[in-house]
């Protein structure tokens, strides 16, 4: 039997299914890994380990009683604060939701535990998934792996670290502006972003609508694929979720594909090492049989203003419902109905998401509108035109996910702008609504310190599985992703 | 937004966004948040410099592609399992402050 925190998902679903190990063994080496873990880390905001126990014991009931097990079965899973997941808070590390139990669990959640996933807890995050370092958590920040000094990233930081720890082969994330590939690229592991509505967001808590994307964390790219494909599908419950096709890869790698390189992916402010890794990266893609072209994404400039035009508008509107009527903490305030509400969010909502609530209100409001919001749409619709523009000369796109590695906490909090240009490179494509990975490509020397860099690889509006195929291509061609942290799980043969 | 306010127009700003917003915030915080405003929207100034006027407004990611179902009655919560995360309740019924006569 293999050490649990060394296999991923397929490898220890396959090992529990034959037999080797039971999913109670899985449940006791993850929580054994917390123990060791997440005092330091910081990576749980709560963990039901009752819970987990029970539902792996149902499991190996039904494994000894020769019933058809699912293709997670037995495999540890940790989620985000912000799915709804019964039995779990779902708190969003915030104030105002702390205590929060939903009623129901998401439709992602139902479908990887339909399929013999174990939900253990629910990780740390930036309030409401408004942040790039998690040090917008009410419950302070997750710390980095590789280096406890620095960012594990943001806003999916707790998922992130859960598996570039060892703690849980695959965790989930809400990617809305790069939510899951800057941390999945500062923690290097694998994450995906899939096409905007690959994924219903049924039992995901909103933040921006139009942007937010359920995605996965993993130690490989065929976990990746698995968790994406499991989730799929439509949902009478979420109208924007697309009905594609089952995820199936083109072709295992990239030989004869065409891979655009946006200039302005690699203009000034890029971190040496970063830049560094991501030539190699390319270089190593070209080896394997791509051929790569220049290609041109004009109006990258701008997206990081449309961005927090369009997200902030959104969010202003989704956290409207966070009142103290119906959910969470209330405050009195005044006696009155209006000061209970204005009391409320002022205990409940800390400085970033209430800096966000303001600008969204701002942006909407009568006079501004059309000045801010409006134009910011139509800027959107000039983004996404860029992308297909240029994959009308490529298949696929490359450049760094993060224009640097993992920061230092404390290093950018009282600049509200610094920290928001740690998404420049990630919001063009949310904002066009493609699917992208990031996937480890190596690593940068920091004043003594090595720290992991990733590289995004994006497709055209629903070429999901050319991404992941690139990815899985990079991914045998390289042993990056095959590097662990100094603060991983080592030990126990269960 | 290309005119030029005062520190204090910026403030007054944020005291009305603030109230459109249901945020109660102090004068010390009102201060900052204009502050920060002020240095965020200088960065975004950008977007006004291109001409979008034959641009339509990317306002949906899926397009005409909604999906829907069938228009019949369903199951839905129970009320004691929606009610259960409410701060106050009365029976069946959230619970609020009283509401008449009171502002806006």
């Amino acid at each position: 039997m293999s050490a649990y925190s060394e296999l991923d998902a397929v490898a220890l679903a396959a090992e529990t299914s034959a037999g080797k190990r039971s999913a109670q063994d899985n449940v006791a080496a993850c929580f054994a890994a917390v123990g060791q873990l997440d005092r330091e880390l910081n990576v749980f905001l709560n963990t039901d380990r009752l819970r987990a126990e029970a539902a792996a014991i149902e499991l190996d009931r039904r494994a000894a009683a020769g019933e058809e097990l699912g293709a997670l079965h037995g495999v540890p899973i940790a989620l985000k604060a912000n799915m709804c997941t019964v039995g779990f808070e779902s708190n969003c590390a915030s104030r105002i939701l702390a205590g929060y139990k939903a009623p129901y669990t998401a439709t992602f959640v139902e479908r990887l535990v339909a399929a013999g996933a174990i939900p253990v807890g629910m990780t740390n995050m930036d309030e409401f998934a408004m942040g790039s370092s998690s040090e917008n958590s009410a419950f302070g920040p997750t710390r980095n792996p590789w280096d406890k000094a620095r960012t594990s990233g943001g806003s999916s930081a707790g998922s992130a670290a859960a598996v570039a720890a060892g703690i849980t082969p695959i965790a989930l994330g809400s990617d809305t502006g790069g939510s899951v590939r800057q941390p999945a690229a500062l923690c290097g592991i694998f994450g995906f972003k899939p096409t905007y509505g690959r994924i219903s967001r049924y039992g995901l808590i909103a933040f921006g609508s139009s942007l937010d994307q359920v995605s996965p964390f993993a130690r490989s790219v065929r976990d990746l694929e698995l968790v994406t494909r499991l989730m799929s599908g439509t949902d009478v419950n979420d109208s924007t979720c697309l009905d594609e096709p089952e995820l199936q890869l083109e072709h295992g790698d990239v030989q004869g594909l065409r891979i655009g390189v946006p200039k302005e992916y690699f203009a000034d402010g890029l971190e040496a090492g970063v830049r560094a890794r991501c030539e190699e990266a390319i270089a190593t893609l070209e080896r394997l049989g791509a051929t790569i072209v220049p290609v041109t994404l004009p109006h990258s400039q701008h997206a990081i203003a449309v961005y927090y035009v369009v997200a902030t508008a959104e969010a202003s509107s989704n956290l409207a419902r966070f009142e103290g009527v119906r959910f969470g903490a209330r405050v009195e305030g005044d006696g009155s109905l209006q000061g209970m509400f204005a009391a409320t969010r002022e205990a409940g909502f800390g400085p970033e998401v209430k800096r966000r609530i303001l600008l969204g209100t701002y942006v909407l409001s009568a006079g501004y509108y059309d000045a801010w919001y409006g134009r910011a749409l139509k800027v959107r619709t000039l983004l996404r035109r860029d992308f297909e523009t240029a994959f009308e000369s490529c298949d696929l796109i490359v450049g760094p996910t993060s224009p640097e590695p993992a920061f230092e906490l404390g290093s950018k909090t009282d600049d509200p702008v610094a920290m928001y240009l740690s998404d420049v490179l990630t919001v063009p494509v949310s904002l066009a609504g493609l699917p992208a990975a990031s996937v480890p490509c190596g690593f940068t020397d920091v004043g003594g310190v090595r720290l992991p860099v990733g590289l995004q690889i994006i497709g055209p509006h629903r070429a999901d599985a050319r991404v992941l195929c690139a990815a899985r291509a990079f991914e045998a061609a390289t042993t990056h992703a095959r590097e662990r942290a100094p603060a991983f799980a080592h030990g126990g043969a269960a | 937004m290309n005119s030029e306010p005062t520190a204090a127009d910026q403030v007054a700003l944020v005291h009305t966004i603030a109230r459109l917003a249901r945020l109660e915030i102090g004068s010390d915080e009102a201060t900052a948040l204009a502050g920060q405003f002020t240095s965020i929207l200088q960065q975004f100034r950008g977007l006004a410099s291109l001409d979008v006027t034959e641009v339509e407004p990317l306002v949906s990611m899926s397009g005409a592609e909604s999906v829907t179902r069938a228009d019949v009655p369903e199951p839905s919560f129970a009320p004691d399992l929606m009610l259960a995360a409410a701060p106050e309740r009365d029976g069946d019924f959230y619970r609020v402050p009283k509401t008449v006569g009171g502002e806006e």
